[in-house]
């Protein structure tokens, strides 16, 4: 995960890859620096084993730093000589109450808080969790401890100095109203403050940090009716195994409130230069007050208590699932802090305020016509999300976009309508049959995460197809076909190059008479004519209500082809087609934030020819046109579609009596349906300003797949005998589902029959 | 022996004095601060916590006016408490 600056100087952090959102709700876990790669990731911020704990270099490699924040260590001073210090401590520091001294520090307690949470990253000693941010100390202690009233006034200084954030690392064992006071006016003005939970191994918070959960009179009467407007936290110690030191004071009722951060033997900045190490809860505090100046300098959008709300949110659960009364909430988690949390959404709007959709919700579903149409748009992945806390993230749209599954042979051959037919008895002329093939069913998914598609081939897919189709000849002209939970593809086709293909290739119906595979399974009836011995004509009509259980083939198509034969031994057809598919177009869907499919309309245009050149020998063409006018509703990204318009075409030769008599040989090059042209304008949030403003960008992409499917199809047929009789193919299909990446599919079939 | 008698009486007297002044040296601790708390100075207490995983005691700072700093203490070999454990007499 990077962040980047966007052209609004604004904050945009960047999910390289969807599942970095799996991130999302505290997951994670702390330590794991080891292997990083990050080039934060020095002997400088290795010295202090707490950054690693809790994440931190998440934070440094999307600049998070602390800049601009000002953190108030109410303390015994700050050693102002020391190297990782004395840059980064503000002119404005001071003593305060009845502390009369300098500022510099004389005991060391300060001192050393003060490098856990902003030590200077300069590759001496160890740096601090904000690094970059500014340390106000307030000088309130000679020699460790305070009364309530410089601890008070303490407080007030920091407050009267504008400072962000403010560290407490003292406990109290005679806290008064006086210092409640003080603490409520920092909180008043927005300021978020931090407090040691204390040493004493108790049950539960010190008296000031305890403060942290405190929400008025009701629960807080004792506290002077302190309202902490979740603005305070409270933090206990952890060691390096992120177990609970055994001198922390525990989470007890203040559990909502209090994090756990590293506390024992933390090596930190010490009085006089240099490092020691060092425990206790009041180096566990500084660690969350310099994630706090993080999350305020990286989110400036967000406010003081949703910066709160966000680390106790994102902090790895320890112990007892959930809140507990010894870790509180967790470990802090800078690396969760940082992940887009909650629902992620795509802003629909010009301000963060305006509707938004699920990024869950959407996605787009396409057909094989557009192959890897959008998900070559690099476009896609310039777009923001945005988290519950409305922060902005870069996600790649694309990853939303399932590409088309490739039409493949295999998948016709096994679904070829006479792959195991038992024929009833019946008066001449008419015929029944049904089918009982297993088919092999090839499925997209929608995984959980990542949004990948996947061939599902498992036993749940299996189903026995169970086919009906009866046919039957009026008289000598007109015939009648009628099919139940059959594939249109298996009824009716091209009659000019089924005629000459028939029993011979597979999956020529996808190529010659690509409307038939717009729908799934369902009924199916069929009328042909013959006018005469040169002349005729078939209508054909198709229902599906989605027998077959996918997402898309639902609908209804009608058809009408007419042949005609002249003498030469060419024979031409024309042919005519109407789908209407529910919710889907072209086999595709969308919804969410790219609109919600409704039912669209295609209309299917074709002529065939062919030709025999001998006795023996046949060439043969199709052709068809196809277009629609997408409709969609709902707010989308999509807007002012243009018609689609897609072909497909196959040609081919057979030669009958190739290597012996009866046998037939046959060679054919095919494209099933592919768009060829079409036109949207696409919408995309790209950006957004402190304001809450959404920045969009729109262009005009083009639908159409960068790659074109291919199939060459050999295929061969011979009788054995007068009972029985091989079929057999070989085909290839280059980029395959019109994706130029696909690599190229590879069948082989042989098929063996038998009457009985 | 008369004399004998009045040095032993003053001996004796001296001595008890002694004595009651011993009694009153070791100062009472304020109220709320543990009776194991070991006073170091002015409002400042040390409060022996437990022993950590070396077997090292632990303290913790306390004051009876306000507040005291959250940092856990070792002895010294010299009696003073410091912060850093390697300081500490445990080292």
């Amino acid at each position: 995960m990077k962040i980047i600056k966007s052209g609004l100087n604004i904050y945009i952090p960047l999910i390289a890859v969807l599942s970095a959102l799996s991130a999302c709700g505290g997951g994670g876990g702390g330590g794991g620096s080891s292997s990083s790669t990050s080039s934060f990731d020095t002997t400088e911020f290795q010295a202090n084993y707490g950054l690693a704990s809790i994440n931190a270099l998440t934070a440094y490699d999307n600049s998070g730093t602390g800049s601009g924040i000002t953190v108030a260590v109410i303390d015994t001073g700050i050693d102002q000589t020391h190297t990782d210090l004395t840059g980064n401590t503000s002119a404005s520091s001071a003593s305060a109450g009845s502390i009369a001294s300098s500022v510099q520090d004389t005991n060391g307690h300060g001192t050393q808080v003060a490098g856990i949470i902003a030590a200077a990253r300069n590759s001496v000693d160890t740096h601090g969790v904000a690094f970059s941010s500014t340390l106000l100390a307030v000088k309130i202690s000679e020699d460790g401890t305070a009364t309530n009233a410089d601890l008070a006034a303490g407080v007030d200084f920091a407050v009267a100095q504008g400072v962000k954030v403010i560290n407490m690392s003292f406990a109290s064992a005679a806290f008064n109203s006086t210092v409640a006071t003080s603490v409520q006016a920092a909180v008043d003005a927005g300021i978020i403050v931090v407090a040691a939970s204390g040493n004493d191994g108790n049950s539960q918070a010190d008296q000031v940090a305890r403060l942290a959960n405190c929400e008025g009179a009701s629960n807080c009467a004792a506290f002077n009716s302190f309202d902490a407007k979740g603005l305070m936290l409270a933090v206990g110690a952890t060691d390096s195994s992120n177990a609970i030191a055994s001198f922390s004071n525990l989470a007890g009722d203040t559990g909502s409130a209090f994090l756990v951060a590293p506390g024992v033997s933390i090596v930190t900045t010490a009085n006089g230069g240099g490092t020691t190490t060092v425990s206790g809860t009041s180096f566990s505090a500084p660690h969350v007050a310099g994630a706090v100046a993080i999350i305020l300098q990286r989110f400036p959008s967000l406010t003081a208590k949703q910066a709160v709300t966000l680390l106790l949110s994102s902090a790895t659960d320890l112990g007892a699932t959930g809140t507990d009364t010894t870790f509180g909430v967790g470990l802090l988690n800078l690396q969760a802090a940082f992940s887009a949390q909650g629902v992620s959404s795509i802003p629909m709007a010009a301000n963060v305020k305006g509707a938004s959709v699920h990024l869950a919700d959407s996605k787009v579903m396409l057909g094989s016509a557009f192959g890897d149409a959008l998900s070559e748009q690099a476009f896609l992945a310039e777009a923001i999300i945005l988290d519950a806390y409305q922060r902005a993230y870069y996600v790649d749209l694309r990853n939303r976009i399932v590409a088309g599954t490739a039409t493949l042979v295999a998948m016709s051959f096994l679904q070829s309508s006479d792959n195991t037919v038992i024929e009833a008895p019946a008066p001449a002329g008419i015929s029944f049959d049904f089918d009982v093939t297993g088919v092999h069913k090839v499925r997209l998914s929608d995984q959980e995460m990542g949004f990948a598609h996947h061939l599902e081939d498992n036993l749940k897919a299996r189903e026995q197809i169970g086919a009906l189709r009866f046919s039957a000849d009026i008289n000598r002209q007109t015939g009648m076909r009628l099919a139940l939970r059959s594939s249109p593809l298996a009824l009716f086709g091209d009659n000019v190059t089924g005629a000459v293909s028939s029993n011979l290739f597979f999956n020529t119906g996808w190529t010659s008479a690509p409307q038939l595979s717009m729908l799934g399974l369902g009924s199916s009836l069929s009328l042909s004519k013959t006018f005469d011995r040169q002349t005729s004509l078939d209508v054909g009509f198709h229902q599906s209500n989605g027998a077959d259980q996918s997402d898309t083939g639902r609908g209804y198509l009608g058809q009408v082809r007419v042949s005609h034969g002249f003498d030469n031994g060419l024979r031409l057809g024309l042919g005519a087609g109407y789908v209407t598919e529910k919710e889907a177009m072209f086999r595709s869907k969308s919804s969410g934030a790219f609109g919600q499919t409704e039912d669209n309309h295609s209309q299917y245009y074709s002529l065939s020819a062919a030709r025999s050149l001998t006795k023996d020998l046949t060439v043969f063409a199709s052709y068809t046109e196809a277009t629609a006018q997408p409709v969609f509703s709902g707010d989308s990204l999509f807007s002012n579609w243009g018609r689609v318009q897609a072909n497909a075409f196959s040609a081919g030769i057979t030669r009958q009596s190739a290597f012996a008599a009866g046998d037939k040989l046959g060679l054919t090059l095919g494209q099933p349906l592919r768009v060829y042209r079409s036109g949207v304008d696409l919408t995309l949030p790209t950006g957004r300003d402190l304001d809450g403003n959404i920045s969009q960008a729109t262009r005009r992409v083009d639908l159409g797949p960068t790659g074109r499917q291919m199939d060459i199809q050999l295929a061969y047929r011979r009788s054995l005998g007068a009972s029985s009789s091989i079929r057999t193919f070989s085909t290839v299909s280059l980029q395959p589902g019109h994706d130029r990446n696909a690599r190229p599919e590879v069948a082989a079939g042989l098929k063996w029959g038998m009457n009985f | 022996m008369k004399s004998l008698i009045v040095v032993a009486g003053l001996v004796a007297i001296v001595a008890l004095a002694a004595c009651q002044k011993g009694t009153t040296m070791t100062k009472q601790l304020p109220p709320g601060v543990p009776e194991n708390a070991i006073h170091v100075k002015d409002d400042l207490y040390m409060i022996p916590i437990k022993n950590d995983n070396s077997g090292c005691m632990m303290y913790r700072a306390h004051s009876t006016k306000g507040a005291a700093v959250a940092a856990i203490f070792y002895r010294a070999s010299d009696g003073a408490f410091v912060m850093d454990k390697a300081k500490s007499a445990c080292n």
